[in-house]
Parts: C-alpha cells; sequence; structure tokens
C-alpha cells in the first residue's frame, strides 16, 4: 500500500517538475492502463474455481448484499454533497 | 458511458480468459497488477503535478467533506439493514460484517471465512468484489446521479488505490485528496468492523 503511494507521490514530484514540457498522453496512458487492470482482475476471478462455483449459488445474495450497501453509502454522499455545495454558494 | 463499456468488455474478457486457462498467469497475476497498479497510480501522481492550478482547486475544499467516510460508513449500513430484511436467513450482524467490507475484499473474506465460515466468506469476497465493479464500471453514471462524491463513497477502502484513477476521471482531481484520505480512512477501519461484527 505505502509503496503504491510512493509511485503517486513520484508521479506528482515528476509532474510538476515537467509541467512546462508535459508528457501529452497522460489521459491515453491511464485509460490503458485501467484496461489492463480490470482484465487481471478478471483473469484472477475467472481462475479462482470457489469464486466461479460462488458466483451461481451465493453470487445473488452477495449482489444484494453489494448493491444495496453502494446505494445507501452513494445516497449518503449526495447528501453530503448536496450539504457543501449549498453552504459554498 | 462508452468508457465503461470498454472496462466491462476487457473484465469480461479477462474472465473468459482466466476461465477456461488461456493466459495461465497463476499466482504471478497478483505481481503484474501490482506493478500495473504502481504504474497507473505513477501517472495518476504525473496528471496531478502537471496541473498548475491544483494547489488552488485543493484550498477550495470544504472541511466539511472530511465527514465523507462516516457518511460512507453510515449509509453502507443501512444498505445492510434493509439487505438483511430481504435476506430473511440473514442476521443483521452476518451482512453488515459483509457489508463492512468496502470493497476490501481480500482482508473482509478472510477475516469473515476465519469467524463465520466459508459460506460468508465466500459471499463476502463476491460481493466486495462487486462493489469494487460497480464503482469501477459505474462511476461515471454515479456522479450523474448523486454527485461527485459517490463513486468515492462507492469505492469505500479502494479509493486510495485501485478505484482512484477512475475516479481522478470522472470526479476530478480536486477531489483527489479527499478521495485518499477517504481511502485511507475506511481501509484502517475494515479489520476492526468486520471483527465488531463477526463477534456479534
Amino acid at each position: 500500500m505505502l509503496i503504491v503511494l510512493a509511485f503517486m507521490f513520484g508521479g506528482i514530484l515528476i509532474g510538476f517538475l515537467t509541467r512546462k514540457k508535459p508528457f501529452r498522453y497522460t489521459q491515453q496512458t491511464l485509460a490503458v492502463l485501467v484496461w489492463a487492470l480490470l482484465f487481471l482482475l478478471g483473469i484472477m476471478i475467472g481462475g479462482n474455481e470457489q469464486l466461479m462455483k460462488g458466483l451461481g449459488a451465493i453470487g445473488l445474495e452477495a449482489f444484494i448484499i453489494a448493491t444495496l450497501a453502494t446505494l445507501g453509502s452513494v445516497t449518503a454522499a449526495a447528501c453530503l454533497w448536496h450539504f457543501v455545495r449549498h453552504k459554498n454558494k | 458511458m462508452k468508457g465503461s463499456l470498454i472496462i466491462l468488455l476487457f473484465f469480461l474478457l479477462g474472465i473468459g480468459c482466466g476461465y477456461m486457462n488461456l493466459l495461465p498467469v497463476g499466482d504471478g497475476g497478483e505481481d503484474i497488477s501490482f506493478y500495473a497498479l504502481c504504474a497507473l497510480l505513477f501517472f495518476v501522481g504525473y496528471s496531478i503535478g502537471n496541473d498548475a492550478d491544483i494547489v488552488t482547486k485543493f484550498k477550495q475544499l470544504n472541511p466539511g467533506l472530511a465527514l465523507l467516510p462516516l457518511m460512507t460508513f453510515l449509509g453502507t449500513l443501512s444498505g445492510c439493514l434493509v439487505a438483511a430484511l430481504i435476506l430473511h436467513h440473514r442476521s443483521l450482524a452476518d451482512c453488515m460484517a459483509v457489508g463492512s467490507g468496502f470493497g476490501y475484499y481480500s482482508l473482509s473474506s478472510i477475516f469473515i471465512t476465519q469467524y463465520k465460515g466459508a459460506e460468508l466468506g465466500t459471499i463476502a469476497l463476491v460481493a466486495n468484489v462487486v462493489r469494487e465493479l460497480i464503482t469501477l464500471l459505474g462511476a461515471p453514471l454515479l456522479v450523474r446521479w448523486f454527485g461527485k462524491l459517490a463513486p468515492i463513497s462507492a469505492g469505500g477502502a479502494t479509493t486510495m488505490d485501485t478505484t482512484l484513477p477512475i475516479i481522478t476521471q470522472t470526479s476530478g482531481k480536486e477531489l483527489v485528496p479527499v478521495s485518499i484520505y477517504h481511502g485511507f480512512v475506511m481501509d484502517f477501519s475494515v479489520p476492526f468492523v468486520v471483527t465488531f461484527f463477526c463477534q456479534l
């Protein structure tokens, strides 16, 4: 976790130092890396027998809990966002 | 929306390859993911460092945003309460233990497997992977429907690493500090909260 964050801070530093001559394809590189990560996550889920079996039998329950938990949290986030924006005006 | 569909396509392609064992990465997959994640975060950092206005944007952030982890926590548990009402055979504490993984599937599923057995552990694994996927794939829609904080809240404990790039793209660079702070607080609380609900 700390190593990953160290990479980010390294990126901030290098980005700051080279801001006069920026690397132009940052957004494209980000998109390709996101695709690669999701592809790899897919491979790991697809290759995990326990998980693939579970997807059928237990998947629905997990899906219900995950969806409702996420829905609850984004609703709470929407309340805070509304409050913060209101205060800023 | 197009962005989400491409991401979904790559994910499904990955599942197919993994299931049919087309690309036998085995345990090495986690290493490759880790390097890709490092590269990803490097470029997220790079795009922040490159932005000359970023310091001004940070200063304009509202201090009320410090409450976001609390909102995520309360919102998630309310969602789990509703889930427990639908799933009659699951206790409220079980649903809350699964929900309070906040997307941190590796750790929460290990904890829950240990305290409550493999079945609930697997549910926790799948549920928290699903939560991360909802965030990764649905971030643009979440922003449109629930505002810019929604992908951060949905991402739970993952908002300082795996879901940070998508949050940067959909919520904006100025919310990156909020996202890291949120991820850090949630990450830290997962072991305590999960253990607490497992022992109820």
